[in-house]
């Protein structure tokens, strides 16, 4: 569980610290542009940084806070994993005449003991060993821990299986020409994810088809059939039962619905998440495209999924949505102008009167 | 995915957004089904939600007959004086599915006496249910609901948490 993120001077965020200690789910409110959806580009950064992509790769000149490449950019992150805390911190500068961002700082600890400390392009281990980094590449997915210890595998683990979604249901065709292992942000590769889900662990299967026959009673089964040389398409059978008998109708899953497109992903997130990999997910307004009574349900169906293990952060302008939070586990975004940095502050400090939604109506309080 | 009303369900209106909030702890609570639970937006008052009942949900009870209703009000240190007012709303065929449950004085007050969150405080409202016990509603604040809790959770048990 991430307990405390701090990014400062990157795009909109400057000093700018979310306290997630004891949150198992948490509502991000704000008018649009107050940097709701940046927060979820800033643990990208982390992430793709820790999956080993190069620094210029992550990030450009843009992203430094009104192109300020000279301040550094620093991203921290706190967090407890199988009740081990981790502090991860790494920041970036880009010198004039430098095509890409390098890194100037990087430390990891765990349980408060250092694991690496580096500064450019040295990284210096415990026990005065060291070595030397390009500095356009983190240390975090190069450095092995010693002794059969596991920590830095299990952060890598970690940041690596981020769910960060903005999803576009348009983009989530259904073929998968090979399994994938990653989910991406716009979920577009679902069915490439979706494969790589229940091929690994098929019991999962069971938990999928559990949850969408709730959401769609007549749903009866999914399965990937070949197509082409290598590839597999994802279909959906629906059971329709009459008194007549019954019949049944396949569908490629690109014909299914938006909403529907989101059930599917959403059961299989949650399937996703269990006590031995918990996950953490991050998505962007989860209220898009569903109906009216649904929104509140699918909510507390994701919230409900972590309240024991994992994690869920979602933005949202939606009153279902909004409602489905507390005052204590929802944040406010405010921003006063392009030119000035996001201001989080809990919804416990912001007085609203008696109805949250009719005060976000009035223009109240974010 | 939204409640199946032609199943068992409860539907639950909260008076204002601090009850509301109760219930979001409640439905929090790991064992608690919550695909059969349906809530309703506060109400704005314990009056409109008597109100909202009226307009909207003697109808719904009476066309989904497998449905039930839970009104969560303050009761302002006013107890039995509210309840029977609440009771005298009720039409009598559906008095065995509507029930008026809600914090003695306020969910506000509760929560500073016992430092306790809101949704803490629902959770441990849905724990003594899923566990058959009556620890925390066996608080000063919500102790007054004993009787119209042992009416609910017969009806309610088998929706929220299974057989």
């Amino acid at each position: 569980m991430i307990e405390r993120l701090y990014v400062h001077n990157f795009r909109c965020f400057e000093n700018f610290t979310l306290d997630l200690k004891g949150k198992p789910s948490a509502l991000i409110i704000g008018k649009n542009g107050s940097g709701k959806s940046t927060l979820r580009h800033a643990l990208g950064v982390v992430q793709n940084i820790c999956r080993g992509a190069k620094v210029g790769k992550c990030l450009d000149t843009e992203d430094f806070t009104t192109g300020r490449q000279t301040i550094p950019m620093r991203f921290e992150c706190d967090l407890v994993l199988q009740g081990k805390p981790f502090q991860y911190m790494i920041a970036f500068d880009m010198p004039e005449k430098f095509r890409e961002p390098r890194v100037t700082e990087e430390r990891l600890t765990v349980n408060g003991e250092p694991v690496f400390n580096r500064k450019l392009s040295q990284v210096d281990l415990p026990g005065s060993n060291a070595f030397g980094l390009d500095w356009h590449v983190a240390a975090l997915p190069v450095v092995n821990s010693r002794g059969g210890e596991q920590s830095i595998q299990q952060l890598r683990a970690f940041f690596a299986s981020l769910l960060l979604l903005a999803p576009v249901p348009r983009n989530m065709g259904g073929f998968a020409p090979e399994d994938e292992t990653e989910l991406d942000g716009d979920a577009g590769n679902f069915a490439a994810w979706l494969a790589n889900v229940v091929g690994t662990e098929p019991a999962r299967y069971s938990d999928i088809v559990t949850f969408l026959k709730e959401a769609m009673p007549d749903f009866g089964l999914f399965k990937f059939v070949p197509r082409g040389e290598f590839g597999k398409q994802l279909t959906v059978r629906f059971d329709l039962r009459h008194a007549d008998g019954s019949r049944s109708l396949s569908l490629d899953f690109a014909k299914l619905s938006d909403g529907e497109k989101c059930f599917f992903l959403s059961a299989a997130i949650l399937a996703h998440n269990s006590p031995e990999s918990p996950l953490f997910c991050f998505w962007d307004e989860p209220d898009n495209h569903l109906s009216l009574p649904e929104v509140g349900q699918f909510i507390t169906e994701l919230r409900k999924s972590t309240s024991q293990h994992g994690q869920f952060i979602a933005t949202s302008h939606h009153p279902e949505a909004i409602r489905r939070f507390s005052d204590e586990n929802t944040y406010v975004f405010t921003r006063n102008s392009h030119l000035e940095p996001t201001v989080v502050r809990p919804l416990t400090e912001l007085p609203y009167g008696t109805d949250l939604v009719r005060a976000l109506v009035r223009g109240e309080v974010i | 995915m939204g409640v199946n009303r032609e199943r068992p369900h409860l539907v639950v209106i909260p008076e204002d957004e601090a009850n509301l909030q109760l219930v979001n702890g409640f439905i929090d609570y790991f064992a608690v089904n919550s695909r059969q639970l349906g809530l309703e937006s506060p109400a704005g008052g314990w009056m409109p939600a008597l109100t909202l009942f009226e307009t909207d949900y003697v109808s719904y009870l009476r066309k989904y007959r497998k449905g039930c209703l839970v009104i969560l009000i303050d009761f302002d240190g006013e107890g039995d004086a509210r309840r029977t007012t609440c009771a005298g709303r009720v039409p009598d065929d559906l008095k065995d599915r509507v029930f008026v449950l809600g914090t003695r004085d306020e969910p506000e007050a509760m929560r500073r006496e016992s430092k306790l969150s809101l949704e803490s405080i629902g959770e441990g409202a849905a724990r003594d249910c899923a566990q058959n016990q009556t620890q925390f509603w066996g608080h000063d604040h919500l102790t007054h609901n004993l009787t119209e809790l042992a009416r609910l959770l017969p009806i309610a048990h088998p929706i929220l948490f299974g057989a």
